[in-house]
């Protein structure tokens, strides 16, 4: 989705990106973290065209940025900056239009109920906030509308700079669930800048750090834990967390994690039954059943959207998989899955099915 | 008869002496407004594109605005003679100043973060300016104007000295005639004329704000 290929930027002499590469794939959260100046930000507004590119190139859905005019480019990347940034001479409505506006999407009804939508996603009731002026709302308030302002007119894509950073800790810690939350639904490709290694920790399937204008490392949260580049990276995150992150690992077993991830189905159940269903729409893969509830296999919740058939049974869609013991801990779990390559695994007790995990519901775990 | 009987006795019997003289003030204090607003918002605007130039021609109009109304009308003479049009030039240039340092270091004094979000979103320079930077740079050029068209009605009065009319003249025939009756009638009306005018800026600027502005909790509370 997004490519950036020996990327260099200089101001005047002083080069604060050198020879950046990395690719984001399509419904991706890679969070950019480092200590400031290490070109994070600067990074992060070469892919809307913000700051002007030294050296190399960015594609954006394998068109070169370089070649689309930056403001068409923009109108199609949302962006959520720290001060938050609503106009406060316009009301919250006018706020969220903005952009709908610019590219002369219609106003229609679909476009008020989507909204409404995401404002009840973020528990605001769109019937009082929508008039009202960005001063009447507190800051946690006043960011949700900027998540909302830039998800409006449905860009692929998302740049986040530190959003969360100026909110105080129990706002933060919401805004973050509910972003967790409509990045669920939503599968937006977003690119977040951080200074703070719990939020990175928690919201990214990849992170990449950076340090002196370059990525030190970019791997899965767990990985980076467990694993640092280097002594710099390690000293960032702190022996603390690392300890009290991989201390969960080895304590948390995969059982646990199943309980609390119910995607079981039985075998015979029709696919028609399935769609729209909550099951299908919270989970990406569904662990299938038979009568006594012994694992016949999984499916992938898009493999059931797909199926055209209503009437065949979920049962003859399922590719059996290797699965893995409930009492096995998360970190010999997660170097199980990477062996294997599989983000998501069935979990058994002996030949009985319990539920499944995967990188995310691991990470979470041990976030919590 | 004492001088309050004397002022009435100029206000009867010779109103329309005094309504013309209101009429040409407003005339020449609007018309060297408006040509200044005209020259210097745009003018304002540009310089916030350029500030190297900002600095250098705000220095030159603030030059202008220390030269004496007196030698000003002094210099214009020669140019263009005796009557309104030196008048008009002259209160013009002093009205430069207000206008334009207002529209300037109000538009620049707009918080970078708004202008910034606003491109990031993809709007154009120009929306920026018309639906961002206008708006919030609006009491700040409001102010502007009313300093200048204070001023403006003020020194009108001065520009009688060439011959230009408006209230100056009623004022100008007390001081020459030792008549302190028509200096009266004649600084009455510009003085309720400056506060009428201000008073109507102000509102003015203060319904254009509420529209569009809306801090505070004027819909409800804050939670």
């Amino acid at each position: 989705m997004i490519r950036i290929e020996n990327l260099c930027k200089s101001y005047g002499d002083n080069q604060v990106l050198k020879d950046v590469n990395l690719h984001i794939n399509k419904g991706e959260l890679v969070s950019l973290i480092g200590p400031s100046g290490c070109g994070k930000t600067t990074l992060l507004r070469c892919i809307n065209r913000l700051n002007d590119i030294t050296e190399g190139r960015i594609f954006i859905d394998d068109k070169d940025s370089d070649s689309v005019n930056p403001v068409h480019l923009r109108r199609g990347i949302g962006y959520v900056i720290q001060q938050i940034g609503l106009f406060p001479h316009m009301t919250i409505r006018k706020n969220i239009n903005i952009v709908p506006k610019l590219i002369g999407m219609e106003m229609n009804q679909a476009y008020t109920d989507r909204i409404n939508e995401l404002m009840h996603l973020v528990s605001l009731d769109p019937d009082i906030f929508l008039n009202r002026y960005p001063a009447q709302l507190s800051g946690g308030q006043q960011q949700r509308i900027g998540v909302i302002r830039s998800l409006a007119a449905n860009p692929p894509i998302l740049l986040m700079d530190e959003p969360f950073s100026a909110l105080d800790p129990i706002s933060r810690e919401q805004l973050q669930d509910e972003l967790l939350n409509i990045q669920s639904t939503m599968k937006k490709t977003i690119v977040f800048v951080t200074h703070d290694m719990d939020e990175a920790i928690k919201m990214s399937d990849r992170i990449a750090f950076m340090y002196q204008g370059k990525i030190q490392q970019l791997a899965p949260p767990q990985e980076m834990l467990e694993n640092p580049a280097n002594d710099f990276i390690r000293g960032f995150i702190g022996e603390e967390r690392r300890s009290k992150n991989l201390g969960a690992a080895a304590t948390i077993t995969v059982g646990d994690i199943a309980k609390n991830h119910d995607n079981l189905i039985p075998g015979d159940t029709h696919i028609s039954e399935l769609f729209g269903s909550p099951l299908l729409e919270q989970n990406q893969s569904l662990v299938v059943t038979d009568k006594n509830h012994n694992l016949l296999g999984m499916v992938s919740s898009d493999e059931v959207k797909n199926c055209k058939d209503g009437k065949i049974k979920i049962q003859q869609l399922v590719s059996k998989v290797p699965h893995l013991e409930y009492d096995l801990n998360i970190q010999m779990a997660n170097s199980r899955m990477n062996e294997l390559n599989m983000p998501e695994m069935p979990v058994v007790d002996g030949t009985r099915a319990l539920g499944s995990v995967s990188y995310k519901t691991i990470l979470q775990a041990v976030v919590r | 008869m004492s001088l309050f009987e004397k002022v009435i006795n100029v206000y009867t019997k010779q109103t329309s002496m005094l309504l013309e003289g209101l009429w040409q003030h407003i005339c020449i204090a609007g018309i060297s407004i408006l040509i200044a607003s005209l020259i210097c918002i745009p003018l304002g605007i540009f310089l916030t594109r350029h500030k190297k130039l900002g600095g250098i021609v705000i220095g030159i109009v603030s030059v202008i605005y220390t030269i004496p109304s007196l030698a000003m009308f002094g210099l214009l003479l020669p140019i263009l003679g005796i009557g309104s049009k030196p008048a008009i030039v002259a209160i013009t240039m002093y009205a430069m100043l207000p206008i334009l340092r207002n529209v300037y270091t109000g538009i620049l004094g707009v918080d970078a973060t708004l202008i910034d979000a606003g491109k990031g979103m993809g709007m154009t320079n120009m929306q920026i300016l018309v639906s961002v930077e206008l708006p919030m740079a609006l009491p700040v050029i409001m102010a502007g104007l009313r300093t200048a068209t204070t001023m403006a009605i003020a020194t009108t009065t001065i520009s009688a000295f060439i011959g230009a009319g408006g209230l100056g003249q009623v004022i100008y025939r007390g001081v020459n005639l030792l008549r302190d009756e028509y200096t009266v009638a004649g600084a009455i009306p510009t003085a309720i004329l400056a506060l009428l005018v201000d008073r109507l800026l102000l509102l003015a600027e203060k319904t254009i704000s509420k529209r569009t502005f809306r801090g505070g909790s004027r819909n409800g509370q804050k939670q």
